[in-house]
């Protein structure tokens, strides 16, 4: 099944994923994800009647651990590639709300 | 106003007791210099992968079966992606399409059932502080693991979304799943408010608050959303679905964010985790591990010991104070029933008036009972026992427990004996003629005043019973 992705789509999901687009190509990555979803629509062509949903390839499950801390990073290390910090926090521009 | 009824669901975020965060090993603490409780995993560095904390799925598990959710054996993580800069990985792992627990309830005060529509396991975000120059960001708080307790919209009233949200903090803190702390926001509360014409099925639109960090600011910020909603709609206007602040310093809730504005999350199974599976036979061992939880201790407070529903609630309402009440009364329960409203109204009086915190309470208990039991047994005029406590809990340079001693050795005796009595009573008698007449002609209430009149001789510290029994003995005769 054909899925149709027009420049509307393209922007909303550009804006989503934090990706600014020139309307000049909007047509490009338009036509690119269209080709993505027709791969992906193959499957729409197999028969899952009666089959469970596959949550995760692997049939083992989480293996958790111990409730016990252990020292992480000093204030310094965290901070060594921030842009810009102050009082010991990373500093962002301004953020509204 | 009446022609309409609310529909109201809570959304609780409780944060759980664990010493690290949920994905990694950096402990969770309050306070603290900023960034200093960070490691690769919780700053979002490149590569660095989470692995769960097994703490966390045990007390997810606790709340689940507390409120008696269906556990399930395979639940899921997912990445809700939205982007703000406490959140440094760009999503926060979460449980979308398959929680850890389904389909439990609350029973509020009045037995009326709640749902609980699901339970989910969270990374909590990082601290932003928004100034002039710019946001500053501390990620001590990121990836310290809640649970999301989403209830069904099947609430009515303000009152019954406290009465929801106190039951079910109740059943968190009894279970050690959470301190219960709303005001330092390890128990948050967000709520979904609709109106609809009485007699309606269908919903309204609804309206999300968030921002209510105290019972008082839940019931008072719904009422008012309620308010607000009835009158947009008695305007001729819609409701827009949209979350709002509760201002509480403005008593009214504020417009945040539209529904025009919300975000896309792209929920989707995160990759970094396998599914987590829950095995039966642990599952079962966590069912039998549950301490006694609220419900059953209000239905055992009411049914072996005597105390009537408002007293059950109040003790219930902290689990420390029914805990020490429970130590307290276990050699005593026959006086259960006069302990507990006693804790409730003279005690806790005492406490706000001289402004000390519960906790006190709770330690000074075996010595709240010993006086307890004086003044039931008429070795306390009811005077004697106000001033005694007064006196105690205004005394704050010696732990409660000793002040009320001393505060006890100070009360004296109570005058009980005839010889004390009688000549008060005979004077008394003899000062209201009248009043004596009025009695005698069936005025029987009238007792009352004799006693009053002779308490206030005796300074109050007299048995009011034998003055009682002396004076039937007089003016009977």
């Amino acid at each position: 099944m054909a899925v149709h992705v027009d420049a509307n789509i393209v922007r909303q999901v550009a804006k989503l994923a934090k990706l600014s687009l020139t309307d000049a190509e909007l047509p490009d990555v338009a036509r690119d994800l269209e080709r993505v979803l027709a791969l992906v629509a193959v499957l729409d062509e197999v028969d899952v009647a009666g089959v469970a949903p596959l949550v995760h390839p692997h049939e083992q499950g989480l293996q958790p651990r111990a409730d016990v801390p252990h020292v992480g990073l000093t204030q310094a290390q965290a901070l060594a590639n921030a842009p810009a910090q102050d009082g010991g926090c990373f500093l962002t521009p301004r953020v509204i709300g | 106003m009446s022609a309409f009824e609310a529909v109201i669901g809570l959304e609780v975020h409780a944060q759980l007791l664990t010493r690290t965060k949920i994905f990694c090993s950096c402990a969770v603490t309050v306070g603290g210099e900023p960034n200093t409780r960070t490691c690769p995993v919780c700053l979002g560095l490149p590569g660095a992968l989470p692995v769960l904390n097994a703490e966390v799925v045990r007390l997810a598990v606790r709340a689940g079966l507390g409120t008696g959710c269906t556990v399930q054996s395979i639940s899921v993580f997912a990445r809700k992606n939205y982007f703000y800069p406490d959140l440094p990985k760009g999503y926060q792992i979460t449980q979308a399409e398959l929680p850890v627990c389904l389909d439990g309830q609350i029973v509020l005060d009045d037995g009326k059932v709640a749902r609980i529509q699901r339970i989910h396991l969270e990374e909590d975000a990082g601290k932003s502080i928004h100034g002039d120059s710019g946001t500053r960001v501390d990620l001590n708080r990121a990836g310290t693991p809640l649970v999301e307790i989403v209830g069904h919209p099947d609430l009515r009233t303000p009152d019954e979304a406290v009465s929801y949200l106190r039951e079910l903090r109740g059943i968190l803190v009894t279970l050690g799943v959470c301190d219960g702390n709303m005001e330092e926001g390890s128990l948050r509360c967000d709520a979904n408010v609709s109106i609809r014409p009485i007699g309606q099925d269908a919903f309204g639109t609804r309206v999300e608050i968030k921002n209510m960090n105290s019972f008082r600011s839940v019931r008072d910020a719904i009422a008012h959303e309620i308010g607000r909603q009835a009158d947009v709609i008695q305007d001729g206007q819609a409701i827009r679905q949209e979350t709002r602040l509760w201002n509480a310093d403005l008593a009214r809730t504020e417009s945040m964010r539209s529904k025009e504005e919300a975000a896309d999350y792209r929920y989707f199974p995160d990759p970094d985790l396998l599914p987590l599976h829950i095995d039966a036979a642990w599952l079962a061992l966590q069912r039998a591990d549950l301490p006694e939880l609220p419900a059953a201790r209000k239905a055992r407070y009411q049914g072996e010991l005597g105390l009537d529903a408002r007293a059950a609630n109040w003790l219930c309402e902290e689990p420390p104070r029914a805990d020490a009440f429970d130590r307290t009364i276990a050699d005593a329960p026959e006086l259960a029933s006069a302990f507990a409203p006693f804790l409730m109204t003279q005690v806790q009086a005492q406490l706000q008036r001289n402004d000390r915190p519960w906790p006190e309470v709770d330690a000074a208990m075996p010595a709240l009972l010993r006086i307890c039991r004086k003044w039931r047994a008429g070795q306390l005029a009811n005077k004697m026992l106000a001033d005694l406590l007064q006196t105690a809990f205004a005394d704050t340079a010696q732990p409660l427990p000793d002040a009320l001693a001393h505060a006890e050795s100070l009360a004296g005796a109570v005058v009980s004996d005839v010889a004390a009595l009688e000549p008060v009573i005979d004077a008394v008698l003899a000062k209201f003629p009248g009043e004596v007449a009025k009695y005698r002609a069936g005025q029987k209430q009238l007792v009352g005043f004799f006693v009053g009149q002779a308490m206030r001789q005796l300074a109050g510290k007299a048995d009011a019973q034998a003055i009682a029994a002396l004076l039937a003995d007089k003016l009977d005769a």
